[in-house]
């Protein structure tokens, strides 16, 4: 090993750098691959890593008997595909030997502390986004405007619910119970738009796609538990959002006797 | 025709967006995401099949975003999954429950079934994706 590198910092920057990954929404393989090639890259021979959706572990060993393990526990989950590509990027500068470890700390932090992004901005292109999957799937434009109003109000509450540590399995749930809300007031109330262009517009966003995708890439590399709890996840994401939109309906369903479609 | 090339880059686009996509992944993120539904709606238009044609959607935008990995040097991630987002059954989701709190159960299982086989191709056609392109551990 390297004399001038301090065994401890390599594990703390290899523990960040794991940690930035998993809550961002990385793949648990990836994970572990970075950690074991920023070990790897100070000279370190033995390390093993094990990462799970809610915590890592990393354990080296230099000389004989000198092991170093450390356990970091991940609570909250967001996607941010942009840090994800930052640490990958940090993690292969710091393999080419282009950056030290103590600048690699120095760029982890700084990007750790980083704010998620501008609210306005994604609550604008949730929005945006929403709104042309409804004219994709055939909606008209009063359909397209109406969605995008309820995908930037569905961005707001999941970010606010995300803030307040509520579970996810009951913010979806409110998500999609305010996407049939609003579309029950428009197309059954004011008789404006289509409700299942708006609905299903609104709710394309929240749909498990990151998870699913996850899921089936770390089982795909070996990983079953994790492919697992990501499956899961997927699933109680999708049941939560059916379930959100389902009690509206049954609740609409009761009061009137039916829709009007 | 236009139309759909137009409303699904556009999507993809957005939705790369909201999920904090690396800049210069978005707008090839956007092109993986028509081509995808391209395919989707070409399978639905002359074949009347949702399923095969999720398949071999998904199958696509798959390579093409771990082609797309190796060339931008980014995770595969952030190309399939704004890449696939067009092709997740949200539609199978919305009528599944539509049916179910009318008691047509009759309908709400059949939707219900195709929309969980939809998924499967999905996964099934990453899964196979992922596995060529599988990185030996070292």
């Amino acid at each position: 090993m390297n004399p001038n590198i301090n065994h401890k910092s390599v594990i703390r920057v290899a523990m960040l750098a794991g940690q930035i990954m998993l809550e961002n929404g990385a793949e648990t393989y990836r994970v572990e691959d970075t950690m074991e090639r920023i070990c790897k890259a100070s000279g370190i021979t033995y390390v093993d890593t094990f990462a799970t959706p809610t915590g890592i572990f990393i354990s080296t060993r230099t000389g004989e008997y000198d092991y170093s393990t450390s356990i970091k526990r991940v609570r909250n989950r967001t996607i941010n595909l942009y840090k994800i590509f930052e640490v990958n990027n940090i993690s292969r500068k710091l393999v080419n030997k282009d950056i030290d470890f103590t600048d690699a700390l120095k760029l982890l932090e700084n990007l750790n502390s980083e704010k998620q992004m501008a609210l306005w901005l994604l609550v604008l292109s949730a929005g945006l986004c929403s709104g042309t999957f409804a004219l994709l799937f055939g909606g008209s434009l009063t359909d397209g405007i109406i969605t995008t109003f309820s995908g930037a109000l569905i961005q707001l509450l999941s970010t606010f619910t995300l803030s307040k540590n509520i579970s996810y399995f009951l913010g979806n749930m409110a998500s999609g119970a305010i996407a049939a809300i609003i579309g029950i007031v428009f197309a059954e109330i004011l008789n404006q738009g289509n409700i299942d262009k708006i609905i299903i517009g609104s709710i394309i966003p929240l749909l498990p796609g990151v998870a699913i995708t996850n899921a089936i890439r770390d089982t795909i590399h070996g990983d079953l538990v994790y492919g697992t709890v990501r499956g899961v996840e997927a699933l109680l994401i999708a049941v939560s959002i059916a379930a959100g939109v389902g009690i509206v309906f049954k609740t609409w369903f009761i009061l009137t006797g039916g829709f009007t479609l | 025709m236009i139309n759909q090339i137009m409303y699904s880059y556009i999507a993809t686009l957005f939705f790369a967006v909201s999920t904090n996509s690396p800049k210069k992944s978005i707008f090839t993120a956007g092109i993986n995401g028509t081509i995808g539904w391209l395919i989707y709606s070409f399978f639905i238009q002359f074949f009347h099949t949702e399923i095969l044609g999720s398949f071999v959607g998904t199958f696509v935008v798959a390579i093409l975003s771990e082609l797309c990995a190796r060339k931008f040097k980014m995770p595969a991630t952030v190309f399939l999954t704004s890449g696939i987002i067009p092709l997740v059954p949200g539609r199978g989701l919305y009528y599944t429950m539509f049916e179910l709190v009318q008691n047509n159960y009759y309908e709400a299982i059949s939707m219900g079934i195709k929309t969980i086989f939809i998924s499967g191709s999905i996964a099934v056609a990453i899964a196979i994706s992922s596995s060529i392109f599988k990185k030996k551990r070292k």
